[in-house]
């Protein structure tokens, strides 16, 4: 009955499914109030998404990805400045730059963060957080510190305005998903599982074991400055406290918790069920 | 030059109160393997006891310890029993949401009761001062270092000299062996956990005479405070007391030389530079167990 060619069958069809629902969300629920859940809803699921292929598959806990969420919409918010891009869909074409600088400061931190193990890393990330928090306050000359800093905003009228955001949101969900989907696939994701069942007798067997941590830890970095980079023109104006904020840090890995650690489509089902309640 | 001097006596003077708070926080560590990020909360709700007493009877916050350690304490042991002692696997990163939560709660409750505004308890020698070497140094700082060292010797003396103690070390080392040799780990866990809480009220009294505080105080009080025993080595209460210290004294020399404003930057600076060489913390093992 349930041959492989069936059940692949099934799941490609919920996975449509789910897909056609998600597309038409806008469409067919003009409340603004609504879409603006929504688009929370899509940002959360690409947040835990992404941090699930550093969280869940390496067994690595950050609870600093706050930082790279705040440091996306920062270096997003100075990009536009800097570039003097007009507000409308154009600044979403830049979004990729936010992701690039992330992925440097990713880097950077990765590198320290990574010479601990177990709770040493957690507590190392989170004090890397209240840095690059420290950074946003302090660096006034450039991020306008404590006063914050405003992005464009975009002409669209009240009903409209949630929409590009719901779909840019959603996009970024679905990068995620798919990278994660080919990780969890890939030698690189079998390498990844075994650091986190047993990091030395991966080692022993050859798992480049700090190069595929660096690189899943940049990976979700780098997701989560783009999702972040797509939150500061959604709310258009951002200060240090706000978009490096230990709550989002914590939601997000409460939501893979809940759903599902290390699994596919369980940091999507924690984001599901915890953001719009 | 007197005034990097005076930086370097205020930073051990402050220092012993974080040595203080930062010792209940790596012992909880260390007997329990689990991070406790209402810990800065404790702190803060200790203060707020000690401000409540104050306010009502007018009892000086030192002398409210007397009241308010062994409350502190019951409510760490109910804590533990209730949100720790359920936890099983994953006790590290599971500990993190679940203390992060209590963290919210005492937040949540001490912003009703006592709203967000900044309060700071206050008493005779919080403002009165003597003079050494040209620079004037408020009582309290002086009262406060010596309540810090005489909780943390009480500690010391407790943990290396009781067979209490021995248990406790004995759960720190090997979990399991402890049990098979028969200490009753639950309950020293409960009991540590709740060794750390007063611990935290001892430290709240003397941070809220010394800081404004309001029930938000927490988050950065906990980022110190890890940072701390992250460095001193996680579970290892000296190295969480020089470390302590050591943080300190750098933060207020920046303070003096660069500008308050990097003052805890050059905090979490250390941390990183001494990662970078030994990721192990001062005196702390290699973490060689998974998470």
């Amino acid at each position: 009955m349930s041959s492989p060619a069936r059940v692949r069958a099934v799941k490609l069809g919920a996975l449509l499914i789910v897909a056609v629902v998600a597309l038409l969300v806008p469409v067919f629920e003009t409340d603004p109030a609504t879409v603006n859940v929504a688009v929370f809803t899509a940002m959360y699921v690409g947040l835990a998404t992404a941090w699930n292929i550093m969280g869940g598959y390496t067994g690595y806990v950050s609870l600093g990805h706050a930082a790279f969420f705040g440091f996306g919409a920062y270096a997003f918010g100075l990009v536009l400045a800097h570039l003097g891009i007009q507000a409308g869909y154009e600044p979403f074409l830049f979004v990729p730059i936010a992701g690039a600088l992330t992925v440097v400061l990713a880097l950077l931190i990765g590198w320290i963060a990574l010479r601990t193990r177990a709770a040493t890393f957690v507590i190392v990330t989170i004090a890397m957080m209240f840095m690059i928090q420290l950074l946003a306050e302090n660096l006034v000359g450039l991020t306008g510190g404590g006063s914050g800093l405003s992005f464009p905003v975009p002409p669209w009228s009240g009903d409209f305005f949630d929409t590009p955001f719901y779909y840019a949101m959603l996009l970024m969900a679905a990068i995620s998903l798919a990278i994660s989907w080919w990780i969890r696939r890939s030698k690189f994701g079998l390498g990844l599982l075994a650091i986190r069942d047993d990091e030395d007798k991966a080692l022993a067997v050859g798992v480049p074991a700090h190069t595929y941590k660096l690189t899943a830890f940049v990976i979700s970095a780098g997701l989560v400055g783009m999702i972040g980079a797509i939150y500061g023109y959604y709310v258009t104006y951002i200060y240090p406290q706000y978009a490096i904020d230990p709550l989002v840090g914590i939601s997000l890995v409460l939501m893979v918790f809940l759903g599902g650690l290390g699994t596919l489509w369980g940091p999507v089902l924690g984001a599901v069920i915890l953001e719009p309640a | 030059m007197t005034l990097i001097l005076e930086a370097v006596v205020f930073g051990i003077l402050t220092g012993g109160v974080y040595a203080l708070m930062a010792s209940g926080l790596t012992l909880i560590f260390g007997v329990m393997r689990i991070i406790n990020v209402g810990h800065g909360a404790l702190v803060i709700l200790g203060a707020y006891l000690s401000f409540a007493l104050l306010r009502s009877a007018n009892i000086d916050p030192f002398v409210s310890l007397v009241i308010t350690m062994p409350a502190m304490f019951l409510i760490g042991v109910v804590l533990q029993v209730i949100f720790i002692r359920p936890l099983k696997d994953d006790r590290e990163a599971l500990s993190v949401l679940v203390t992060y939560a209590i963290a919210l709660g005492i937040e949540g409750l001490l912003g009703y009761l006592f709203t967000n505004n900044f309060v700071q308890l206050n008493a005779w020698y919080e403002t009165a001062s003597f003079a050494v070497f040209g620079f004037h140094i408020a009582y309290v700082y002086l009262f406060g270092f010596g309540l810090c060292l005489a909780v943390l010797g009480a500690i010391f003396v407790l943990l290396y000299r009781t067979t209490f103690g021995s248990a406790v070390r004995a759960t720190m080392l090997n979990r399991t062996a402890a049990q098979l040799v028969g200490v009753n780990v639950d309950r020293v866990s409960a009991i540590a956990f709740g060794i750390g809480v007063s611990t935290a009220a001892a430290g709240g009294v003397i941070f809220g005479m010394t800081n404004a505080f309001n029930p938000g105080s927490h988050y950065d009080l906990i980022s110190r405070l890890l940072t701390i025993i992250v460095l001193g080595g996680l579970g290892s209460l000296r190295g969480a007391v020089i470390a302590a210290v050591a943080m300190l004294i750098i933060e207020d020399v920046t303070a003096v030389v660069i500008s308050p404003v990097w003052a805890s930057f050059a905090f979490f600076l250390l941390l990183v530079i001494v990662l970078v060489v030994r990721p192990q913390g001062l005196y702390g093992i290699r973490v060689r167990e998974r998470i």
